[in-house]
């Protein structure tokens, strides 16, 4: 590998991984597109919690997750090649997957009732979970979550309920409004306001 | 559609909560944007996934990974199975009956079989016939078996080709960036005789390190590179070397931290704990100052 003609560079050992949606993965994705199942434990391990967290903040409930991210991983192990590096980083194809799963599932009729009724009775409790094992994703990864989640206690209760609910939550804005009991109006008012404001909070990291 | 309308849907659509005949306008209005739109999308966009990690910390059990891998493992046991069905299965598999010795084997019964229907002189020239053509489809079989090694090691090339070509093209997009710097790190106390080179690219936050004579790192341990900024290391990755030797090892490295153009004071390496860590905590191994 890397044979040069000079002979000066004679071999690469493997890339150095180091931003969560960085070209690292896109190599791990490429690895996956040739069945190495390493390439798959890799990316699990990188970024199961944080999308189990996400998928957890949609369907609430620990089997449902747990569920859902399995089938995430393995259409990961089927579908490699649709990635495409070009449309976005691996993390973003993940989340999307992620959320659009789970929103599938949320929305599913006979789901709906169960989730209201596990909302209500709590089946959340227990779930706290430690972040990542590799320190150098937990290092880049707190200090991104450290400064999103200030920048959500600085703007408005309101606006953050607004936006929590839906994208943490999966609900459509009239979904958001009926939850919230809020004129559709002020939900997207209260969402672009919000949104505005995060996005000159955590201007640095975008 | 004016400008605040579209990041107002935009914002909206990253959050996932767009729909109906707003949804409808979105895409039409994205599907038209120009650059300074497209720009407004991907910040959104950009913004939404940082949202994710707000959502509250939570940890898979381990079991889903087990299944996750044993489904993978199991899928790709089967795929040969597929593929060799052709072939006779070993002789632990009771798929079929053990074959008679060659003297039952029953060429003998065979032979005597087509005399009785069409009399022996018909019947010798079919039974010729049948081994002539039995010979003929295991020298076919020979050469689509050799046909078939020398395209696996063709495939092999190019796939080798191919990354030597996506290797060389990320070498080629640091070298070629603007305002390139250069760091020499010369070996410290473990590794006296250590040698590193780091050239990077602050603005695309991207580099290449080459290492050599570094010693190998024992098991649960790993390099690790930091980026000195100001003095303060800031981590830029994690690394095994392959080579212990001069020529040594050579890395892309992505990602690295946003640091300005005359902040990077150099760079070291230390040997950590498997994974990596936040800070510095093992010994130094390499270190060294921006050139230019």
């Amino acid at each position: 590998m890397f044979q040069r003609n000079n002979d000066i560079v004679r071999e690469t050992a493997t890339w150095v991984l180091v931003a969560p949606a960085g070209p690292g993965m896109t190599e791990c994705m490429e690895r996956i597109a040739t069945r190495d199942p390493r390439a798959l434990e890799t990316l699990y391990d990188r970024y199961s919690r944080v999308l189990f967290a996400v998928i957890l903040s949609i369907v609430k409930r620990k089997e449902d997750a747990e569920e859902i991210l399995g089938d995430i991983f393995f259409q990961v192990w089927e579908k490699a090649e649709r990635y495409d590096a070009s449309k976005g980083s691996v993390y973003g194809w993940l989340l999307a997957l992620a959320r659009n799963r789970s929103i599938d599932r949320l929305r599913s009729k006979g789901y709906k009732q169960g989730r209201q009724e596990d909302s209500e009775t709590g089946e959340m409790d227990g779930f706290a979970g430690e972040g990542l094992d590799n320190p150098l994703d937990k290092a880049d990864l707190s200090q991104r979550m450290t400064r999103v989640r200030a920048a959500l206690e600085k703007i408005s209760p309101d606006q953050r309920r607004v936006i929590e609910t839906a994208y943490l939550e999966g609900y459509s804005q009239s979904e958001v409004a009926e939850r919230l009991g809020l004129p559709l109006g002020t939900v997207k008012t209260r969402m672009r306001d919000g949104m505005k404001h995060l996005q000159t909070l955590l201007r640095e990291l975008l | 559609m004016d400008k605040e309308t579209f990041r107002e849907l935009c914002m909206a659509h990253a959050l996932g909560a767009l729909e109906g005949p707003d949804a409808a306008l979105f895409r039409d209005a994205l599907a038209h944007a120009d650059e300074e739109r497209l720009a407004i999308y991907a910040e959104a966009v950009a913004l939404a996934q940082n949202l994710s990690l707000a959502a509250p910390a939570a940890e898979p059990s381990p079991a889903v990974k087990d299944k996750l891998m044993a489904r993978v493992r199991g899928q790709e046991q089967a795929a040969p199975a597929v593929a060799s069905a052709s072939t006779p299965p070993p002789a632990s598999r009771p798929a079929r009956p053990a074959p008679k010795s060659s003297d039952a084997l029953g060429w003998r019964d065979i032979f005597d079989s087509l005399s009785r229907w069409f009399g022996p002189g018909l019947a010798f020239a079919g039974f010729a016939m049948a081994v002539g053509v039995l010979a003929y489809a295991f020298t076919l079989k020979g050469s689509l078996g050799r046909r078939e090694a020398s395209l696996e090691a063709e495939q092999a090339r190019v796939t080798a080709l191919e990354d030597s070509l996506t290797r060389k093209d990320a070498l080629l997009e640091v070298l070629l960036s603007h305002n390139l710097q250069v760091a020499v790190l010369s070996g410290q106390g473990p590794s006296p005789t250590g040698y590193g080179k780091m050239i990077w690219c602050p603005k695309r936050r991207c580099g290449i390190l080459h290492v050599a004579n570094l010693p190998p790192v024992p098991d649960g341990r790993e390099y690790q590179l930091w980026l000195l900024r100001d003095g303060s290391p800031v981590s830029s990755g994690i690394f095994r070397v392959k080579k212990t030797t001069w020529d040594g090892d050579l890395f892309r490295i992505q990602g690295m931290a946003e640091v300005g153009h005359d902040k990077v004071k150099g760079f070291i390496v230390t040997l950590e704990p498997d994974g990596g860590s936040s800070a510095p905590s093992g010994e130094t191994y390499l270190k060294g100052e921006t050139l230019m």
